[in-house]
Parts: structure tokens; sequence; C-alpha cells
């Protein structure tokens, strides 16, 4: 893991690890896995920025339909550009040792995309027809539907959209929510 | 500059009367809290004595010497933190709606609600449910003036002040660092933020120190290195155990590539490889090794010495060399010896006894609690959300450890695949409960349970007649394992095309259902198979030699062979299946050959099996553990090269969490079973009298009850045991057991009641909270409203509710702010309804959010 000449000096390694949820030989890793998307550019530079496109090679961001707004949410530019920071924060809420309730608020920012703090029914437009990846099987009326009887699942309030205190409410009974919401740095 | 403006603009009166008027719900805290301060009962809950701090730094605006001491950029701190107060004064005093300030008042609403539920809740929820509902959610810029502020400025200083109000976190002690870490670990923000509030409490706390600087006593002071050095431990060990994650890379690759509910079948394999691994461990250290050290017996039958050779043979009969080994019970001395000159005597035969018996013992107490955990998690605890089952599908159905592109198609498909299925069933008619319909399918169901049973019962009866006849010959009894598990695989996959067919005919609704049904049928058979082969070895005539040891070698026997036929042999003929699939796919009569799915039911359900076997053989053998710890190593390598290459991802999933609780509660009943049986060989079943370490006693149980605890008769503690293991005192505990498990379940039912009556109660509230909008808005329509303004409360009284692009007009019409300092008349009137839209917007919504907060706090409760 960190036989190379380490970037980070042992202070910088205390201190992501007092902010996170990693260990530092794990934040060792996670840079390795940084530097592995632009190796001449975090070899220079171990904070560089990384443009979205770029981030979104990692293997798992790639698969995921919602890997443009993971970039997004974490990203501390707001434009979907990555640090390394931003990268390892990403990764530490991804990681097991993250409770729930941490993944549960970064995922509502995940899905809620026009950023009105609640998902409404344009948001849950959007995640469906990510989640079947545009298919044109499943047409604007069936979405509808769903969208229908999501909300009377789950909007508790009748406002016509999901709170993040509804939200929680649904991930905190939900025993696959952080199985799923995991990725392996 | 902005902020200079609002610092001269702020006065305290100011502040009382907007902040009560920003939030009612701060008043109430004050009130309770003020009361609170009457009690000052801090150690029952610190939290009250917390809130009473808050409001005392909030409210008494001249306290801000307190903060006056250390500077953040070029302001004082007290300026800033009430800066953060002053967003909302701002709000209130210029009646102008921006986007961020509406968050922000919904956020300090949330977080005080959330502190409103701290007080009741314990002390270790305050963290977790406070911190991170703060207002970690505002990314957005929002403009003042004109000029762009972040809002990350503004959230280190509102968070810093939440924590800083918390006294256990402030304490200038490692105990207190150690909870400031994991505190400011749990707010979800980004790390520069979290460095800038860390640096920032350091310092107040570091201010606050110099302040009320008091030494700190001796006792104290152990008790805080104490604990640090107890963290500190926590932390390595479990840095170690991260590093030593088995088979990581393995993991993430399957992970990556099938998603995580086919990973949960390889951290199954893993859960048992560690587990035998560790009983390896103690068996190793506890048992053979001092049977090593102490060499064999001489008095030992020398007859067999001529085996003695090591042929190659004996690797898969396990005889020969392996007899007089320690492998099984028969060579195990009944000495008790001195391994070091001069220290006490080590008995083998109690260290034989003891070690094996608290070994299961422990094993079935490790996956008792570890499946009631799983159950309680994927059942219980999700059984009052079964009307979210859409909303799940939607929300948790993605698999973010998913990093492969053929993998992410899969999953594509199956969540489409998902959802038309549930639009199709809604959309379905519901088919009249027709009598004769129920009837039939009930009919139907039942026949093929009866079917199934029907071929368990033979296969258990053909396979007792074949031991039997197996059993006269020599040659047959000492190969039978082969006979036994070739017939025995055999039947399994039979049954296996059998079940898939009674399965296709039984059409249950729901697919789950139908896989449960499926591994319960197989479970059964294995069960019945096992089961049949220890009711004819126990029952058999041993007329000479140890049985210990025969039975230890057919088992040895049964997993080998096992090993070899259903590991190597299948795996390579799917290996030739698939080379002819993808070498003569196209052609003819191998276009059928398509590549079979993996199945992760026989996979488990073989595990299951060698689990049982191996704990039920540990007795006879003790050095079965590497055996099978040794066979699942290779299992798992075999099963991943399978699953990548060889097959294709099952279509038909469980759910990860409910197979993993499904998997465990099969170990359990199997691994019950066995004990139950080691219960009975230990009491009943009279050892031989030439071999093994219980020789010269009649029943293993007497070297332990007289042996070890010296016990006679008449002795109290023996009269206790006596007692306690009256069938009357058993039947007892289990009735209490299954009393209390009913009423557990009666509660949880009632819970779930609970829960929609609340619902339904909430929805009504909502009503009634449209209808007395829409009464105010005619109110205020019919006083002195502009026209515009009018509109806007239609508008708004007629939803009730936030509506995105409102707001946004509001914001971005510059009028509006002009528009509201046109009539400052109106709005110090807290019961009036605010007179323009947007204001007016955010108190509702963010009204209704706190009462939607206090409801679902109801419902968890």
């Amino acid at each position: 893991m960190g036989q190379v000449k380490s970037q980070f000096t042992e202070d910088e390694l205390q201190d992501y690890e007092d902010l996170t949820y990693f260990t530092k030989k794990e934040i060792l890793y996670a840079h390795k896995k940084f530097k592995n998307l632009a190796p001449e550019k975090v070899g220079h530079n171990k904070n560089a920025k990384l443009a979205m496109s770029k981030v979104l090679e990692y293997p798992e961001l790639k698969a995921n339909p919602f890997g443009d707004r993971i970039c997004k949410v974490f990203s501390s530019s707001n434009d979907g550009d990555i640090t390394f920071e931003d990268f390892l924060d990403m990764m530490s809420v991804f990681s097991d040792a993250a409770p729930k309730s941490v993944k549960a608020e970064h995922a509502f920012r995940i899905y809620d995309f026009d950023g009105d703090d609640m998902i409404g029914r344009n948001d849950l437009k959007q995640v469906i027809q990510r989640l079947v990846a545009y298919n044109s099987d499943l047409g604007h009326n069936d979405i509808d539907q769903l969208i229908n009887n999501i909300l009377e699942e789950a909007d508790l309030d009748d406002d016509g959209a999901l709170s993040f205190a509804e939200f929680e409410h649904i991930i905190d009974k939900s025993s696959d929510f952080i199985n799923s919401f995991r990725i392996r740095l | 500059m902005t902020m200079v403006r609002h610092h001269t603009m702020l006065n305290g009166a100011a502040f009382h009367n907007v902040t009560s008027v920003a939030d009612g719900r701060q008043i109430d805290q004050r009130g309770v809290t003020h009361g609170g301060q009457m009690k000052e009962n801090c150690d029952e809950d610190k939290i009250e004595v917390l809130a009473h701090d808050t409001v005392q730094e909030m409210g008494d605006a001249k306290e801000s010497e307190r903060f006056s001491g250390s500077t953040y950029g070029e302001q004082p701190v007290g300026a800033r933190v009430l800066d953060d107060r002053f967003q909302s004064i701002r709000w209130d005093n210029n009646r102008r709606p921006a986007g961020a300030n509406v968050s922000f008042s919904q956020s300090f609403r949330r977080w005080s609600s959330n502190f409103g539920r701290s007080v009741k809740n314990n002390k270790r929820t305050v963290y977790n449910k406070t911190l991170r509902l703060m207002p970690s959610r505002i990314q957005k810029t929002f403009s003042i003036d004109r000029d762009l502020i972040t809002t990350s400025v503004f959230d280190v200083d509102h968070i810093t002040m939440e924590l800083g109000q918390r006294e256990q976190l402030m304490e200038d002690n490692p105990v207190a660092e150690q909870l400031r870490i994991e505190a400011i670990k749990s707010i979800a923000q980004k790390i520069s933020t979290k460095r800038q509030i860390r640096e920032h409490l350091a310092q107040t706390v570091h201010r606050r120190a110099t302040t009320r600087a008091k030494s700190i006593g001796l006792l104290r002071r152990y008790r805080y290195s104490g604990r640090l050095y107890l963290t500190r431990a926590a932390k390595l060990a479990q840095r170690f155990v991260t590093n030593f994650e088995l088979f990581y890379g393995s993991m993430k690759q399957i992970e990556g590539h099938f998603g995580s509910r086919i990973s949960a079948y390889f951290k199954f394999l893993r859960r048992l490889l560690v587990l035998n691994f560790v009983l390896l461990l103690f068996i190793v250290s506890f048992v053979t090794f001092p049977q090593l050290l102490a060499g064999h017996d001489e008095a030992k039958q020398p007859q067999r010495n001529c085996h003695t050779q090591f042929h190659l043979s004996n690797l898969v009969s396990g005889e020969g060399y392996f007899t007089n080994s320690v492998m099984y019970y028969g060579s195990y001395s009944n000495r008790s010896f001195t391994l070091v000159p001069g220290a006490a005597e080590y008995s083998l035969p109690h260290a034989y006894f003891l070690t094996i018996t608290v070994l299961v013992l422990a094993t079935f107490v490790v996956i008792s609690v570890s499946m009631g955990r799983s159950y309680r998690i994927s059942f219980i605890e999700s059984s009052a959300m079964v009307q979210n089952i859409l909303t799940h599908k939607i929300v948790c159905s993605w698999d973010y450890g998913i990093a492969n592109a053929k993998a992410a198609q899969l999953k594509h498909a199956s969540i489409l695949h998902e959802l038309r299925a549930y639009l199709d069933d809604q959309q379905q008619v519901p088919p009249v409960a027709n009598r004769w319909v129920r009837l039939r399918s009930t009919a139907l169901h039942a026949l093929a349970h009866l079917t199934v049973l029907a071929m368990i019962s033979i296969t258990a009866a053909t396979l007792w007649a074949l031991l039997a006849r197996f059993d006269e010959t020599e040659h047959f009894s000492s190969w039978s394992a082969l006979y036994v598990v070739l017939i025995s695989n055999g039947t399994v996959l039979a049954f296996g095309y059998a079940c898939q067919l009674l399965s296709r005919l039984e059409r249950y609704r729901q697919v789950a259902t139908q896989l449960n049904i499926n591994l319960l049928r197989h479970f059964l058979l294995q069960a019945t198979i096992v089961g049949v082969l220890l009711a004819f070895w126990l029952t058999r005539e041993h007329p000479t030699g140890c049985w210990e040891t025969a039975i230890g070698q057919q088992l040895y026997r049964l997993l080998v062979i096992d090993f070899l036929i259903s590991t190597l042999l299948l795996t390579s003929l799917r290996a030739v299946r698939y080379v002819l699939h993808t070498r003569y796919g196209t052609i003819g009569p191998f276009t059928l050959l398509t590549l079979p799915p993996f199945c992760i039911e026989t996979h488990s359900l073989r595990l299951v099996y060698n689990q049982t076997l191996l704990w039920f053989g540990v007795l006879f053998a003790p050095l079965l553990v590497p055996v099978v710890a040794l066979k699942f190593l290779i299992v798992f390598y075999v099963n991943k090269f399978e699953l990548i290459y060889l097959c294709q991802p099952p279509v038909r999933l469980w759910r990860s969490s409910q197979m993993q609780t499904l998997l465990l509660v099969l170990v359990f009943m199997s691994l019950f079973g066995v004990l139950l049986t080691h219960g009975y060989i230990i009491m009943q079943m009279p050892v031989s009298t030439e071999c093994g370490p219980f020789r010269g006693t009649q029943y293993m149980y007497q070297l332990f009850m007289q042996g070890i605890l010296k016990l006679r008769e008449e002795h109290l503690f023996w009269r206790i045991f006596v007692y306690v293991t009256k069938p009357a005192i058993i039947g007892g505990v289990l009735l209490t057991m299954g009393v209390a498990a009913y009423y557990l379940r009666a509660k949880s039912r009632a819970q779930i009641a609970k829960v929609r009556l609340l619902k339904e109660l909430l929805s009504m509230e909502g009503k009634d909270k449209e209808f007395l909008l829409a009464n105010l808005s005619k109110l205020t329509r019919s006083k002195d409203c502009p026209d515009e303004q009018l509109k806007r409360i239609d508008l708004m009284g007629a939803g009730g509710r936030m509506k995105g692009e409102l707001s946004d007009r509001c914001y971005i019409d510059p009028c509006v702010t002009w528009r509201y300092e046109e009539s400052p008349s109106k709005k110090r009137s807290p019961p009036q309804p605010p007179p323009s839209g947007a204001p007016s917007e955010v108190g509702c919504s963010g009204y209704q959010r706190f009462e939607d907060d206090e409801q679902l706090r109801l419902r968890k409760i």
C-alpha cells in the first residue's frame, strides 16, 4: 500500500484520520487510487483538482447512473471537480465505517437534483429514469404512476415531496440501504 | 463589508424579538429549560443543563464577552456568531426572501426540534441525531445585496456554535477531545469545513480552559488516561482488523461484478472459514499439541502398526496411516502428564472434553446471537415498513459497489423488470377471491409439499437400506461413504430439478416465497440425509475396536469425497460446458448448452451441510477442522472462478440482508441438531473400552462430573444441577421463552397498528393545515392587501406548501424587497399571517416541517 515514498507528512495523515472514517493506511491507499486517475497530475501536486470527466473514470462511479451527482455533491467547488480531499470525503462516506445517518444525508443530497432540500416529483422522475437507464420501456405514464405511488407511500405530510425527515424515515427502516450504499476502497 | 453593516444594525432587543418571531419553538425551549434550571438535575440528564447553557449564550447578547477573547478572521467571534442569528433577523426586518435564508431557518428549526428530541433521548444519540441534521445541506451560494457569499463560512460558524454549546464536548480533557473528533466526523460536511470547525472548537476550548482554569484531580487524571488508552487500543485493534480483512481484493472484485447480493454468499463462506480457523487454533493448542508432546501410549494395541506406512489412497479413505494419528479420537491418551517438569499435571481427557464442548457451545451462542441480531435488523425492524416497498425499490436499489459496465447493465435491466412487474401488478385487477380458485391453489400447494415430503422419505428409506446392505460386507463398509456421497449428491441434483418443476407448477405470487420454500426443501433433504447417516452409525452394533474412530473416518471420507465430487468434478463439468458453449455455441445441438446460472441456494446449503458434518465430527476427529477449513478455502477460490468465468449471475435473488439471516437460521438449526446429538452421545452412548481419552469410564460425561467438579451425589451444587435439569424446569423455561416471544410479537404488531394510526393522523393534520391556510388567506384578502400580494397568498394558500418556482420568482424580483420595507408596521405581529407570499411561506413550510419531525419522532418511539 505505501511502499512508494509518501506524499504526505505524518501530521497530514493524522489530520485526515481525525476527519474521516479511514485509517492512515487506507488514506494512503485512497490516494493511490486517486493518483491512478491522473498519475502525472496528481504525482505533481497531491491536491490537484481533477475534472469531473476524469473522476468519472473511477470504475464504481463510471458504472453508477448517479456518478455525476455524486461528484457534484462531494465537490468543494460545487461544479463536480474533485480534489483529493473531496475524493477522500466521498470514499469515507461510502466506506463501511460510516454510520447510516451520514450515508442517508449524502444519499438525500444525491437524489435531490434541484437542490431545494426536498425530493420532489422532478427529482424522483430523474432518479427513476436514471435507474432504468432511460429505457423507453417505462413510459411517462408509468413513471408518473410510480411517483404517485411513492409519494403515497412515503410522503407522510402530503406536501408532494419527500423531506429529509421522510427520506430518513425510509432509510432508517431499510436493512439493505447500508449494504447497497457502499463502495469498497 | 455586509457583515459589518449587519453588525452595526444589531441590537439585543431586536435580537430577542426577532428570534422569537423566526422561531416560536425557541421560546418554548427557553421556557422549558428555565423550568429545568430550577431542578438542575445535572447527573440524570446533562442535556437539560446544556440546553440551559444554550439559552444563556444565545439570549444574553451581553454575554458575548465570552467570545470576545478570540478572533476569527478579522472579526470577534461573538460578532460572527451573532451574525448567524442575524441572517434570520434580516430576513424578518427586511422582509426579504432569499433561498439560503429559507434553508437556514429550516435547518435551524430542524436543529431545534432535534434539540428538543435529544432531551428525551439518551445521551449517545444526541451526537448522532443532532449534529448531522444541522445546516449541513445548505450548499447553495446566496446573495446579500448582490454580493455572492458562499455558505461554507456561514456553516462553519453556525456548526461551531452549536457544537460549542455542548458542555461534554467542550471540556478540556482527552475524553472530550475524543468525543469532539467523533462529533466532527459525523457532520456531513466537507473536509475543509470540518477542519475549520475543529480549529475553531480547539480555540474555544483552549480559551475556556484558560479562563476556568482549575487543576484536575489525580483520580480524574487517571480516569482520563485510562479511557484514552482504551480508545487508542480500540483504534489499534480496528486498524489491525481492517488490515487483515480476508479476501479483500476478491470481495471487491465480486461486488464490483455482481453486486452485494451475491457477495452475501461469499461473506457467509468467509465467516465460516474464520470460525473454523478459530476452532482450529483452540483445538490444536489445547488438545493436539499436548498429545503430540506426550507421545503415544505404549499400552496401545500394536496390531495396527502394520498400517502406519503412508499411502496416497489414505488421503481419500482416511484410514491406514491416519488411523492411529492424532486425527481421530482413538489415538488420544487418557493419561495425565506433566508437560514441564515440576509443573501441574495436564489431564488430556479433561482438555479434550472441555475444549470441544466449550467450543461447540460457544459457537452455538455466537451463532444464536448473530442470528438474533440479523433477524431483528432485517425482519423485525423493517416489518413496520411493509407499505414502503416501492420506495425501497427506488431509493435503495442501486448497488453503489458495482464497478463493471456489464453488471451495471444487468442491474438496470433487473430494476426495470422489477418496476415493470410492480406496475403490472398494480394495473391488474385483483382477482376476485373465488373460493374455488383459492381452494385449488391451496390444494396444489399441499400436493406439492406432500410430494416433496414423500420424495424425502423415500430417499431416507433407500439410504438406510443401502447402508444396512453395505454394512454386511467388509469392502462395502469401508467404502460405503463413497456410495453414500454419490447417492446423496445425485439425489440432491435430481431433487433440485424436481423442485424447479414443482415450483413452476405451484406459481407463488412472490418470488421471495418461492425461493424460501425451495431453500427449505433442500435443507430438509440434506438434514434428512445427515440424520439417517448419524442414526445408522449410532445405532448399529459395535463389536470390537473404536467405533468413535470409525465414525470419524466415515465423516472424513464423506467430506473429502463430497469435495471431490461437488466442487472439483462439477466445476470441471461446468468448465467443459463453458468451453463447448463458447466454441460451438452457434452450431446445432450445442445452442441448447447455455451457461448455467450460479445457484446460490445449493452452494450455501452445501456449506451448511459441510459445517454440520464438521460440528458433529469434531468430537470423534478433532483434526477434521483443518480439513474443512482447507476445503472451504479452496471452495472460495473455485466458486469465485466459477462465478466469474463459468456461470451466469443469477437473475432472481433475495435481498442480501434477508438472505444472510436465512443462512444463519439454517446454520443455527443444524448446529442445534448437532448439539442434541452430542448431548445424547455424551450422556447415553457407552464409550469404547480400548481407545480414546475416555477409556475407563462408561460414559463421557462421568469423567467430567466426577473428575473435574469432584462432586458427590450429596453436594449442594450437584443437587442444584439435578434440580435444574429436571424436565419440568426445562419445560418451564421453554414455556417462558415462548410466552416472551409471543409478547414481543404482539407488541410489534401493536406498534405497526400504531404507526398506521399515526400516519392517518398526520395526513389529517395536513388537511387541517391546508384548510386553515385557505381561511387565513381569505381573511387577509378581505383586509387592505395590495393586489400582487393577494395573488401570491392565493397561490400559496391553495397549495399550502412550498413551491420552488414561486420562491425563485420572489427571489429574483428585486422590487419585492423594496415593498417589504415600505410597510414595516405589519412585520412584528406574529399571530397575524405575514402579508406577503414568500416569508409566510417560509414560516408555513418550516412549521409544517417541524410538525413532521415531531410526528416522525412519535412514530419511532
